[in-house]
């Protein structure tokens, strides 16, 4: 896959550039802001890969569609592009009727005794995952913004359309969740120093 | 209350899934470049369509706009039919407007002074 050869350009100037008609920005921008809705689509439909494809191309789509009008210092892409990615989420959770989706995650495998030192990185990620994936969707949606995406709370904030505060409260409580989640797993997954 | 213990589970925790994240597959990317192709294409056409329409919608701001075009034809239409179907009732209203004949100097005066010169 060709490198995101555009990294001092903006989002925001590379955005208007595509709505020039400049083809390399369209992938530019598609190379360097898919992997994140992906990533955060994927967990936000509590792991459903294929799901989070096809929210990931609308909400990329919109962005496409609304570049014409875009209007350079107003917003970011990104704060933009979280936004959209989440609502469409939100909205084909409720259309399926698993708002939360805790019945539909696994439970993670119950490995064998003195399988256990031996657990693959794949299968940690999956646990963390899944323990991620049992958070009430609002909190889930918080900490995965906060420490999975790296995004400062206003930003959080702006996405999820709530105050600083109420974000600060959410990320507090999930990883408060988490903690309680993965405490008893601790030895099991490697994090016993 | 959270201990710096499980700080530390859970900042290990977030380090171990990002890593783990698989990048978008190749048809992903393929879909949204091709989304991306199609949108710029469709955006790029009616830009061009507007911009080729701005030249009449110029033209006919001027004139006062459709109702205004409209007037002009047809005040036209009506000229040119009164000059064609009824051209001896012009001296009616201009006389000597409409002459019997006309002769080439009529259009030219200053014709016969060539027509001298030339003999």
């Amino acid at each position: 896959m060709p490198f995101d050869t555009l990294g001092d350009v903006s989002d925001e100037a590379l955005l208007v550039a595509f709505a020039n008609g400049d083809g390399v920005a369209a992938r530019a921008l598609t190379l360097r802001l898919t992997p994140r809705i992906v990533s955060f689509a994927t967990r936000m439909l509590g792991g459903d890969r294929a799901e989070a494809e096809d929210v990931t191309q609308e909400a990329m789509l919109r962005l496409w569609h609304i570049a014409p009008e875009w209007r350079q210092g107003e917003a970011k892409v990104t704060t933009w592009l979280y936004r959209v990615t989440s609502n469409l989420c939100v909205d084909r959770l409720r259309k399926a009727g698993r708002s939360d989706p805790l019945d539909q995650v696994a439970e993670p495998p119950d490995p064998a005794p003195g399988a256990v030192a031996g657990l693959q990185e794949a299968d940690r990620a999956a646990a963390l995952d899944a323990a991620l994936a049992r958070l009430p969707e609002r909190q889930r949606q918080a900490v995965v913004l906060r420490h999975l995406d790296g995004l400062g709370n206003p930003e959080i904030a702006r996405i999820m359309d709530i105050g600083v505060a109420a974000v600060e409260s959410l990320t507090a409580r999930g990883k408060r969740a988490l903690a309680a989640d993965l405490a008893g797993r601790r030895e099991e997954l490697g994090y016993g120093n | 209350m959270a201990t710096d213990k499980d700080d530390a589970l859970i900042d290990a925790a977030f380090a171990t899934v990002r890593a783990s994240d698989p990048p978008p597959s190749d048809d992903l990317v393929a879909r949204i470049l091709a989304d991306a192709d199609a949108t710029q294409a469709a955006q790029h056409s009616a830009s061009r369509q507007r911009s080729l329409g701005g030249g009449w919608r110029g033209l006919l701001g001027v004139i006062g706009g459709w109702r205004g075009a409209s007037g002009l034809v047809a005040a036209s239409l009506v000229g040119l039919a009164i000059g064609a179907a009824l051209p001896a009732s012009l001296s009616a209203v201009v006389p000597g407007a409409v002459a019997a004949s006309y002769d080439l100097t009529d259009l030219g005066p200053s014709y016969e002074i060539v027509a001298e010169a030339t003999e």
